[in-house]
């Protein structure tokens, strides 16, 4: 006898499913809709930093330019002159008596040169050595 | 109810909806076809908000550059208030005191101002940003900011007169600002920035970005060590002899270049609208004189050169006073004759007088033309004066034996420093100049100064033997001897000339100078010193002089020049 299969209602769907593709492109649009979205307020908060910075920089410019001719003003020779009478210290050039001049010639100023760079070389030292 | 009424009460909102749609339709249409652009573009400049951004003026350096900053541009404010608004808070004594103590204004002033029911008041114009911190840090009622800028010069008064000074439209008005005006001003930039509903800046919008070029920084040949020792001297001389003026220049004889340049007296550049225009004159440039004596070296240079006298040759000198052509010609201290070279050391004037006019006058005024009497030097610096020398043709019987003295003829402390470099560097006439380079905020070089030969005016033998001549003047027996430097040989040449007053000259006002240069053998650098009006002596030799020590003394350590090795000293 053949038996009749019972439709199960309870697995019955109501109502119409939505196209694949229309989903696929509701969903595309949503997405790029949320990274637009999120690359825009990105763009806001890179924009605010930058504007930061830029006014962080005038200033730091402008402290700098006024530090630079706090210091010319300090270092101007009628101040240096000043500073020196205030302390009782008086300077005075050398004569010409007490100025000693060597002169090497050409020669043996490259002489003196390559046998520096020798030393420096045998002793190991790689960068330049100033007696300061 | 008829028909009829209710046809009416239909056709009356259908008629008045009807024009009211036509009405809005011909506004579509005047909006789209008529005025669009303009509505547009009004529409665009609500959203869009544009500002300038001032462009920082160049600054000038000495001649070594970026350590030695002469003039540069900060950052100021022009701070103003709302009178209203601070009247209403009922705070007008503590913004005025406040104000005042730290903008060093009058209270009275202050609160005068403050008390009123405008709406604007100027406190202070250019006032320093680092002058404002007590200001912003006491967050005070109506008190508001403009932004400006100022020109400043660390070394106040020092350089003034080369300087110069930039008003308050931001135009050089005198010295280098003013001459080099164009390339320091720079150009001013503009940022356009789109705006949203709430007027935020849109930072993904387009918007005009046209940035502020920085103006050109400027290279000046002036070294500051030699400016502060040459206007040490100056002061000096002002106090001892308390002259109306007194001004110097130190040039290098070779390249033309103006090491120093100095004027007395002075004003502070960061006050220049303080200042009157006696003080702003730069002597060096825009004070024609009588040169004197100091001319004498024209004289003697031309006698050589054309080879019309020789060192040696002896010449009546009239035991001091000379009558010639109706006019009587004295010397200041009496000789009978003397050999030329002693004329120019002992500074005769009838001797000079008499080879003047063995040169003859037409070839003399060709001559003072080649050396550039009479011409502006062309040095890079406004104001500079022509100095006077009348046309040969105007001259008088005499006018040749008192030119050659430096009488009847005017020219500035620079035309007569010129003359002596021709001299020192062996007879080419140099033109000198204050600025070295300029260059642009991109670091390009925009211009270089290279040294400018205007002419050959003397031999190279004249020239030599001129400066041996001329290095007997501060020997024993010489008129220069107090410009005498230890170790070094000085050449030069004393000048005390009378001031011309309205119908002769005076009998109590001189001019003092001494032009020279040093080494005398291998010469490097000439100096000339002025003293106008001195009080407590006038001769060039005693009050020059001394100055003219002093400066050569410092500058040849400074410039590291070699001592000679056999000395006069």
């Amino acid at each position: 006898m053949k038996i009749k299969k019972r439709k199960n209602r309870k697995k019955t769907v109501n109502g119409k499913a939505y196209p694949a593709p229309f989903v696929g492109i509701v969903i595309i649009v949503v997405l790029t809709a949320l990274v637009y979205s999120y690359l825009v307020y990105s763009c806001q908060l890179l924009g605010a930093d930058i504007k930061v910075m830029e006014k962080q920089r005038v200033t730091l410019k402008k402290r700098y330019v006024n530090e630079e001719c706090r210091w010319m003003e300090e270092k101007a020779p009628a101040k240096i002159s000043a500073a020196l009478r205030r302390h009782n210290i008086v300077m005075t050039w050398p004569t010409s008596r007490q100025v000693v001049r060597l002169n090497v010639p050409a020669a043996r100023k490259q002489r003196i040169a390559s046998l520096g760079s020798r030393l420096t070389t045998r002793a190991g030292i790689t960068g330049t050595v100033m007696n300061d | 109810m008829t028909d009829k009424s209710s046809m009416l009460r239909l056709l009356w909102p259908s008629g008045i909806l009807i024009i009211a749609l036509v009405g809005l339709g011909f506004r579509l249409a005047f909006l789209h076809i008529g005025e669009h652009e303009s509505t547009v573009l009004s529409i665009e400049k609500r959203y869009y908000s544009e500002r300038k951004i001032i462009a920082r003026r160049g600054s000038i350096f000495d001649r070594n550059g970026k350590n030695n900053i002469l003039s540069l541009t900060l950052d100021a404010k022009h701070v103003k208030a709302d009178p209203a608004v601070i009247s209403e808070k009922g705070c007008v004594h503590e913004v005025a005191s406040k104000l005042a103590s730290e903008l060093d204004l009058p209270v009275d002033k202050l609160i005068k101002g403050l008390s009123s029911k405008r709406r604007y008041y100027s406190v202070k114009r250019f006032v320093p940003d680092t002058k404002l911190d007590g200001i912003y840090e006491a967050k005070l009622t109506g008190v508001h900011f403009d932004a400006a800028t100022i020109r400043y010069y660390p070394q106040h008064e020092m350089l003034c007169h080369v300087l110069g000074f930039v008003n308050n439209n931001g135009v050089g008005s005198s010295g280098i600002e003013q001459q080099a005006n164009r390339y320091l001003r720079g150009c001013s930039g503009v940022v356009g920035s789109r705006l949203n509903a709430k007027r935020e800046e849109l930072y993904w919008a387009e918007g005009r970005n046209i940035p502020a070029i920085k103006g050109a920084d400027i290279t000046l040949t002036i070294d500051q060590n030699i400016q502060f020792i040459v206007e040490q001297a100056l002061d000096d001389v002002m106090e001892k002899h308390t002259p109306s003026g007194a001004w110097a220049i130190v040039e290098n004889i070779n390249t033309g270049e103006i090491l120093a340049m100095a004027s007395r007296p002075s004003f502070d550049l960061n006050k220049f609208n303080k200042s009157t225009d006696n003080l702003r004159l730069n002597r060096n440039i825009g004070y024609v004189y009588e040169p004197g004596s100091t001319f004498k070296a024209i004289t003697f240079a031309i006698a050589f050169n054309e080879n019309i006298v020789s060192e040696d040759a002896t010449i009546d000198c009239e035991k001091g006073s000379w009558f010639y052509k109706g006019r009587i010609l004295r010397d200041s201290h009496a000789y009978d004759s003397l050999t030329v070279a002693d004329g120019l050391k002992k500074s005769s004037n009838i001797l000079t007088a008499k080879v003047a006019l063995m040169i003859g006058k037409e070839r003399y005024y060709q001559y003072l033309k080649k050396f550039g009497i009479g011409y502006r030097t062309g040095i890079d610096l406004p104001g500079e004066e022509v100095g006077i020398l009348h046309d040969v043709s105007n001259w008088s019987g005499i006018s040749l034996s008192r030119i050659a003295i430096g009488q009847g003829v005017a020219a500035t402390a620079l035309q007569v420093l010129s003359v002596y470099c021709t001299i020192a560097n062996g007879g080419y006439l140099v033109r000198p100049h204050v600025v070295k380079k300029i260059v642009g905020s991109n670091g390009e070089e925009l211009y270089c100064r290279e040294p400018d030969v205007v002419r050959s005016v003397i031999t190279e033998a004249t020239a030599k033997k001129m400066r041996r001549l001329l290095a007997r003047v501060t020997e024993d027996g010489g008129t220069g001897k107090k410009a005498r430097v230890a170790g070094y040989k000085v050449a030069g040449k004393t000048g005390t000339a009378q001031k011309a007053v309205p119908g002769g000259y005076s009998k109590t006002d001189y001019i003092a100078s001494f032009v020279g240069f040093l080494p005398a053998d291998k010469p490097e650098i000439a100096i000339i010193v002025v003293v106008d009006t001195p009080h407590d002596g006038y001769y060039g030799g005693t009050v020059a002089g001394p100055v003219f020590s002093q400066i050569a003394e410092q500058s040849v350590r400074c410039l590291d020049i070699m001592p000679a090795k056999a000395t006069n000293n």
